[in-house]
């Protein structure tokens, strides 16, 4: 279970870090209760800034997904985002699908590249 | 006269061997980590080699120069202390003299590529690595040793052996006081503080994973640390091992009725130098083959960030790097650890390891 960055990649850090794990918890590979590594750690050893992890998990504290107390450290509290109107997800879905179209894509590979992600995401999960 | 000679031939044989470590270094990691920076194939075939051969001609002198000098000081005055002191110089001068080559590389640098970094998302802890059964031996032999000690205490004679030559019979004496006969605890007791604060640093060394193959990598990490800690644990059993060996030593030495237990304290002694030895040849092998293993996995691209490597120091020998979180990082050159000079837990470290010289100063007034 890794969470992985990309320098290159021109989102920031703190949220690649916290779409790795927003991703592990959707899989299930994170179950609630779970702990996560100490702040600390996981600047240390992705080579960041305290401040970048810490922002992540802020973040994620915000959408609900981890509570985090103090002496105790994070853990994943719950495996539903904080009541999200249908317009909040559905705005990602599609700029996604606008990318794909823009890029000429025809809609049965749109169609395969989504099913096998939703599979890949849904595989693990409870 | 002849005892002489021996130690300055030993001393000397341990500069060349201090020696040849240090001709290696720059090159150990080949043109990933050449002096310390990383240069391209025609570099390292050209330039480097270049830069190379004068290093070792520049340090073989050095070496060479010192070498003679000191053997020529311990054995013409009778002090092999010169040629140890000689050793010692010449180690010093080789940090200069590396640093200086390495400026000269400087300008080769080419910065790393790799930009995909992973992290385990299991958290690491000292717990992960504590042995109860090892602890609870490593407690009950160093208490053995204070109890053993302050119990036969008054039947200690007043001049009590300090030193044994290497078939078990004492050479050198010192005046029973408190302070003479409680070094030998205080000290097993102060080098266990400093291996468990070790242990704790090190679990929490940085562990840099590639993006990819990050499941292998992981796993030889882990493996290279957990033998690193299995072999301090083993020096922390053998410690608390030999020093209570020392002290029956003592007992059975001094004590009438206890002159019978001579030869099993004395073979306990020899037994767990001997053990800490091979102990440590063994893990330090195991950790070498780990760590050439993962070079395997990675080829060419070393997992080194181009944002860290900049901040190394002296060639790669020294690690400063305010932004870095860990204080505890791998070495550049060479397999093990070094400190990031800039974190602040650097300050208690030092403070720890100033006992050193503390129970040096004691063991000179006391024993």
């Amino acid at each position: 279970m890794f969470i992985t960055i990309d320098e290159a990649d021109a989102r920031p850090i703190y949220a690649q870090v916290a779409e790795e794990i927003r991703a592990l918890i959707a899989r299930g590979e994170l179950a609630e209760g779970a702990q996560l590594p100490p702040v600390r750690q996981l600047a240390a050893d992705l080579g960041v800034n305290l401040n970048t992890v810490a922002t992540a998990y802020r973040e994620l504290q915000a959408e609900g997904l981890l509570s985090i107390r103090h002496g105790a450290g994070a853990t994943v509290a719950s495996r539903t985002a904080r009541d999200k109107s249908e317009e909040e997800l559905r705005k990602p879905l599609r700029a996604a699908l606008t990318g794909m179209v823009l890029a000429g894509l025809p809609r049965v590979e749109i169609m395969n590249l989504v099913q096998s992600e939703l599979r890949a995401l849904l595989k693990g999960a409870k | 006269m002849g005892d002489d000679r021996t130690a300055a031939i030993g001393l000397l044989a341990g500069e060349a061997l201090a020696l040849a470590a240090l001709a290696w270094l720059p090159a150990m990691r080949g043109e990933r980590a050449f002096f310390g920076v990383r240069v391209d194939e025609a570099t390292y075939r050209g330039e480097g080699r270049r830069v190379l051969r004068r290093y070792w001609q520049t340090l073989g002198g050095v070496f060479l120069l010192t070498g003679a000098l000191g053997y020529y000081l311990s054995v013409s005055l009778g002090r092999p202390f010169f040629s140890g002191l000689a050793t010692l110089g010449a180690t010093a001068a080789a940090f200069f003299v590396y640093a200086r080559y390495a400026r000269q590389m400087r300008p080769f640098a080419v910065p790393a590529v790799g930009t995909r970094f992973a992290s385990s998302v299991r958290a690491r802890g000292l717990g992960d690595y504590t042995y109860p059964l090892v602890e609870v031996c490593v407690a009950l032999l160093t208490l053995a040793t204070f109890a053993l000690l302050g119990h036969f205490y008054p039947r200690l004679p007043e001049m009590m052996p300090t030193h044994w030559n290497a078939s078990g019979a004492a050479d050198d004496w010192a005046r029973k006081t408190f302070s003479s006969v409680f070094f030998l605890p205080a000290l097993g007791l102060y080098l266990q503080v400093v291996f468990v604060v070790l242990k704790r640093d090190l679990v929490q060394a940085k562990m840099t994973l590639p993006a990819t193959n990050t499941e292998e990598y992981l796993r030889g990490k882990e493996g290279f640390l957990a033998a690193n800690m299995r072999l301090i644990d083993l020096v922390r059993a053998l410690i608390a091992a030999l020093f209570l060996a020392i002290a029956l030593l003592l007992l059975s030495t001094t004590i009438p009725e206890f002159k019978r237990f001579e030869p099993y304290a004395f073979a306990a002694v020899l037994a767990s130098v001997g053990l800490m030895l091979a102990g440590a040849g063994y893990y330090i092998w195991r950790m070498i083959a780990i760590n050439n293993g993962l070079d395997e996995l990675t080829g060419d691209e070393y997992v080194q960030r181009a944002a860290d490597e900049g901040h190394w120091r002296h060639g790669g020998l020294t690690y400063y790097n305010p932004e870095d979180p860990a204080l505890v990082v791998e070495k550049l050159t060479g397999v093990g650890y070094t400190l990031n000079l800039a974190h602040r837990g650097v300050w208690s470290r030092l403070a720890l390891l100033s006992g050193v010289p503390l129970f040096v100063v004691w063991a000179l007034l006391s024993l």
